[in-house]
């Protein structure tokens, strides 16, 4: 193992050298030396991040598993020890062998937010790959790019070799089993990629072709070359209790932003909130079983000596067994001094009960999200949540002696109006009346309710996918509107920066003509966009202006209801024809009821077996 | 209920984990260890754990210690190998030893290597005079003289590189960190190694 001392003069010189040097516990891996596939997991923003980053970890852990491939880890470092690597021409290098990205068979990105792109680029450049597929050669390391964002692909189709879509448990496998073949039979890196475009889950965007017409849109998207599948279909796991999950993941020194053990309950969300991607492209919904679930957190803990368990899933309370996992993991989480948190609970009459119990080892914040002030809004964006409810669970939690909650909600969702932002500051209001209605005990310091607005940004593969995003003049007088009608000091008020939220919306929606606006933007030197304090809107502005990118054409144009997407090759298994549906019956202010309820389908149960809880249901077919 | 001390190392990349990081990295070896190991008490309840002596980012730590509390006394050998068993990377356990009442740090030995063209007597000789420093505390910044608060135990001088070992104060009241002394002499010194070699006790 490394011990570092040829980084010593960098790391003399950085803020959290512990952030670059590995060595957690149990972050042993087989030897590097004698892998037959070197694999670099790199995570486009901080270690303390990509830490906490649950996907990483297991998919790291099934690389690891197949015998031949070993995966090492990268994270993209502060500007500081950017500075020292490049000062001391040192290249970005992976944490356990401490060898260069530029070493490895695999560099394997993962894509949470439009805003790390600039990272994925810094990091390739750093480690000492090239840029582009194009530049690259036979030797240099295959770039492969997954996650929520690669689902469109197409702002980084210049720069990355191979995306995978949808869920990689197996799928990474299969790539790292024909890859390591490519590599013992020498296969060009031509003729690799071409092979890989074929297996089930990838695309490979160089065998692509996307024409435009005169106005921008696209016009055709087709492949290249015979053989390459004009669509890709997403992967998932049918059988979420067979699927692997790493109980021994590493326990960092450095306290990461999800420092505890993460389970996951079930994958996908019955709810079809709107505007909402996760809620769409993790479909079918598929839970894992309480024994499976106990048993992982069981085996967790005891590895870790962590003191908190997360019960990470979209909706936790949509799990149907969620009163019987609970007293599951109560029986012996008490007396080992764990603590429970369920961080995405939606507020009904279970809730009592379970806030109780959950509470009985330590205290964590509570948190709801009704995302509109209106039920009117609640309605368009299919938040089935009423009023009432809200109020209900609020008044709970006051009588169980909380003093403060925190409230999510978005600007600019289409069709809002002034009344609904009146109605965000009504709500709260409410809520704090609430408060006061009754005596309360040691109610000295009163009640705080804390209203977090985030900007709405138009995400692929929603049904608000062709909605246009407010303009950054019209979110800010939005924002500040809600300002005047807050009236009271118990009622604490942020809201997001509209300009990161516009520069989200254009990647996110964007298509191949952006890959030059990053280039531009990675020559700039831009990076860790994602960080307020390193956040440049009007450099942006200047790399899009300079590489002929209009971000209004992106952000701001409402999407042809019949115009070819750039992500409209990928089949998520939820059909575009569903999406259509969904946005007519928001514009005209009908629900649609959650997956439980009646299936609606959707179309993704094609994918999910017999485990899509609408099958398990009724034998409905989408 | 008694009060264990395990001493322990860190060194090598361990040098850039801070004492934070740290004390969670412990807390959560004591968890993971299966020991009948004491809580605190109240909403937040963690190990009780009392790490003897802070030691800076990229300084080394030969014989560290930390404290602890368990229900019931076992045998000190089966201790080290529960907590061997679950120690974090580069470093290990190498002795218990049970507690009698409050034993805090006095001071504690620290081996400085230096890239510096001094010699050992040029040392010495600046020892023996004022060595004013701006020291940093709570309070604020102020000009102290350190020499007196030194008890040099040798410098040697091999292939450009000056060693010192020294005994420095290491009590609530005084104390002083090894890194003023490679600051006083400013450019002079490349401070290549910092090592506190143990820590010595009040007994």
């Amino acid at each position: 193992m490394k011990d570092y001392s040829e980084y010593a003069e960098l790391l003399a010189n950085v803020e959290k050298p512990g952030r670059y040097v590995g060595g957690e516990y149990a972050s042993e891996i087989p030897d590097p030396a004698k892998a037959g596939l070197r694999v670099c997991f790199c995570f486009p923003d901080t270690y303390e991040i990509g830490m906490s980053n649950l996907g990483v970890k297991i998919l790291a852990d099934c690389f690891n598993k197949t015998g031949f491939a070993v995966c090492e880890r990268s994270y993209m470092p502060w500007p500081d020890m950017c500075e020292q690597l490049e000062k001391h021409g040192v290249p970005l290098y992976a944490l356990e062998s401490g060898d260069p990205l530029r070493d490895f068979d695999v560099a394997a990105f993962t894509l949470q937010y439009e805003l790390s792109y600039t990272n994925v680029l810094q990091m390739l450049s750093l480690g000492g790959i090239p840029l582009t597929t194009a530049e690259r050669a036979e030797g240099d390391p295959v770039v492969i790019a997954g996650g929520p964002c690669a689902y469109n692909p197409e702002p980084l189709a210049d720069f990355i070799d191979i995306f995978s879509i949808g869920e990689g448990e197996e799928s990474l496998v299969e790539l790292a089993e024909y890859l390591y073949e490519c590599k013992k039979k020498g296969v060009s890196r031509a003729e690799t990629l071409y092979g890989a475009s074929k297996l089930p889950g990838f695309y490979v965007p160089s065998l692509y072709k996307a024409e435009y017409n005169a106005d921008g849109t696209l016009a055709s998207f087709a492949p290249l070359r015979e053989g390459v599948p004009a669509t890709v279909v997403k992967r998932v796991i049918t059988d979420l209790d067979k699927v692997s999950f790493p109980r021994e993941c590493a326990v960092p020194f450095l306290e990461t932003v999800h420092d505890r053990v993460m389970l996951e309950v079930f994958r996908g969300c019955l709810r079809g909130c709107r505007f909402c991607q996760a809620g769409m492209i993790y479909r079918p919904y598929r839970e894992k079983s309480p024994e499976t679930l106990n048993a992982d957190a069981k085996a967790a803990i005891a590895h870790s000596g962590y003191s908190e368990i997360a019960l990470t899933s979209l909706s936790i309370s949509d799990y149907s067994r969620l009163p019987r996992l609970i007293d599951d993991l109560l029986e012996w989480t008490d007396g080992k001094m764990v603590n429970l948190s369920l961080p995405s609970m939606r507020i009904d009459s279970f809730y009592e009960e379970l806030l109780k119990k959950v509470s009985s080892v330590r205290k964590s914040g509570l948190t709801f999200a009704p995302e509109a002030g209106t039920q009117r809004l609640r309605d368009v964006i299919n938040k089935n949540i009423t009023e009432e409810e809200i109020l209900l669970a609020c008044e709970r939690s006051f009588d169980g002696g909380r003093t403060s909650l925190k409230l999510y909600f978005m600007n600019g969702l289409p069709t809002e109006t002034d009344d609904d932002i009146k109605g965000i500051a009504m709500l709260a209001q409410k809520i704090v009346d609430l408060y006061y209605s009754k005596k309360r005990q040691g109610g000295g310091r009163g009640v705080n309710v804390t209203v977090s607005v985030s900007c709405f940004v138009p995400k692929p593969f929603t049904p608000f996918q062709w909605v246009k995003q407010d303009t950054i003049e019209e979110l800010e007088r939005k924002q500040q509107l809600l300002k005047e009608y807050i009236r009271t000091n118990k009622i604490s008020y942020k809201y997001h920066d509209a300009r990161v939220s516009r520069v989200e919306a254009v990647f996110a929606r964007g298509d191949r003509k952006l890959c030059k606006a990053l280039a531009l933007a990675h020559e700039r030197g831009m990076k860790l966009d994602g960080w307020d304090e390193f956040f440049d809107y009007d450099e942006w502005m200047r790399v899009f202006a300079e590489s002929g990118v209009d971000p209004a054409f992106y952000a701001n144009r409402e999407f042809g209801r019949d115009e070819l997407l750039p992500w409209d090759f990928i089949d998520i298994g939820v059909t575009k024809r569903f999406m259509k549906d969904e946005y007519a019956r928001a514009m005209n202010g009908e629900t649609t009821p959650d997956c439980r309820t009646e299936c609606s389908g959707c179309g993704a149960a094609k994918l999910g077996g017999a485990h899509c809880v609408c099958r398990e249901r009724s034998g409905g077919n989408a | 209920m008694p009060d264990v001390r395990a001493y322990f190392s860190k060194t090598g990349r361990l040098k850039y984990i801070s004492h934070l990081d740290l004390q969670r990295a412990i807390a959560r070896l004591l968890v993971r260890s299966g020991l009948p190991i004491v809580y605190t008490e109240g909403f937040n309840p963690h190990p009780r754990l009392n790490i003897a002596l802070p030691l800076s980012v990229y300084q080394e730590g030969e014989n560290e210690a930390f404290d602890f509390r368990i229900t019931r006394e076992l045998p000190p050998e089966e201790i080290i190998s529960a907590l061997n068993a679950k120690m974090f990377p580069g470093s290990s356990i190498s002795a218990v030893e049970y507690l009698n009442g409050k034993n805090a740090p006095k001071s504690a030995v620290y081996r400085l290597e230096m890239e510096t063209d001094m010699e050992p007597d040029g040392f010495k000789r600046a020892l023996a005079g004022e060595m004013k420093v701006l020291k940093r505390s709570k309070s604020g910044e102020k000009e102290v003289d350190i020499a007196p608060m030194i008890k040099l135990i040798s410098a040697e001088k091999s292939e450009g590189v000056l060693t010192v070992r020294a005994e420095l104060p290491a009590a609530g009241g005084e104390n002083l960190n090894p890194s003023y002394i490679p600051a006083y002499f400013g450019e002079r010194v490349k401070t290549t190694r910092i090592v506190r070699e143990k820590i010595i006790f009040c007994k």
